[in-house]
């Protein structure tokens, strides 16, 4: 296999990391402010 | 009953667990593309250096589910209830990551995505089994029965640990056997060898920031249930008692 196309396979699996770890930390911090408006709310 | 905390209190939440698993994100890049290329799959090894800590970073996070699955047990705190549902998330993500970056370097060195090799079908049936257990979390809003059902899940669930990770050892298959967690020398250059202890030092620093803001998670999503349960009122009006069902009391 070419060089070149080893590092395309190799951004891909790091893409595929990152977007993930990106990804599931904006769902906890987005599912955080969900919950805080919620109790917020109904003080 | 009240449990809900006012707007000041619930407005604590830290940004630093994020700045940790950006630092450690960028520190993981960085070390996995300064390491030298291995002689015999070249670049491709450097896939290495996400799909092992993710690997091991899914055994620690169900290891940690199991035992606080078992504190939970013993000590009926619903502290332990959170740090082991927060563990099985991220170990659902590191594990549904393990399976995902092992397919794009299996394509890329097997010639296929997927094989049914024992470690392969293994490691996603522990996949499965974990979204099982975050699945069982939703089944009811009682939180003690929540947390004593998904325990005994948690404990139980364990036993796939040894069964993946020495599954290489115990059938042949096409996934090559450890590299480091194993009896014998390791069969890396020292190079190599320290880029993937930083990796997973870094992706240890990733699981700790997202347990943090996890098990801050749950106890809000705690307050919302119970606050939710305090807001139904009776059903008939509040002149309506239910009857006593004791008779001698």
């Amino acid at each position: 296999m070419e060089i070149a196309e080893q590092w395309n396979w190799v951004g891909l699996a790091f893409a595929a990391t990152y977007v993930a770890l990106v990804v599931f930390a904006a769902s906890i911090a987005t599912r955080i402010n969900k919950a805080k408006q919620r109790l917020g709310a109904d003080q | 009953m009240t449990t809900a905390q006012s707007p000041s209190d619930t407005a604590q939440s830290s940004i630093w667990p994020w700045i940790a698993m950006s630092v450690a994100g960028l520190i993981t890049l960085v070390a996995s593309f300064v390491a030298p290329a291995d002689a015999v799959q070249e670049e491709l090894s450097r896939i290495l250096y996400v799909h092992v800590p993710a690997a091991w970073l899914a055994y620690v996070s169900f290891g940690v589910t199991m035992l606080a699955s078992a504190l939970y047990l013993w000590k009926k705190n619903l502290l332990w209830d959170r740090i082991a549902a927060s563990s099985a998330e991220v170990g659902v993500l590191f594990t549904g990551m393990t399976l995902v970056i092992g397919m794009i370097w299996g394509k890329s060195t097997w010639g296929v995505w997927w094989t049914w090799d024992a470690r392969l079908t293994l490691t996603a049936i522990m996949f499965f089994v974990y979204l099982g257990y975050l699945a069982l979390r939703r089944t009811t809003d009682d939180l003690e029965a929540r947390a004593r059902r998904s325990a005994i899940l948690g404990v139980l669930a364990v036993i796939q640990l040894p069964l993946v990770h020495f599954s290489v050892v115990w059938w042949r298959g096409l996934h090559q056997t450890p590299s480091l967690l194993k009896p014998a020398s390791v069969d890396m250059d020292t190079p190599m060898v320290l880029t993937l202890l930083i990796a997973v030092a870094m992706f240890s620093v990733m699981y700790v920031a997202m347990m943090v803001k996890l098990v801050e998670l749950a106890k809000l999503e705690e307050e919302v249930i119970l606050m939710d349960q305090s807001d139904l009122g009776p059903v008939a009006g509040a002149a309506v008692v239910a009857p006593s069902l004791g008779g001698d009391s």
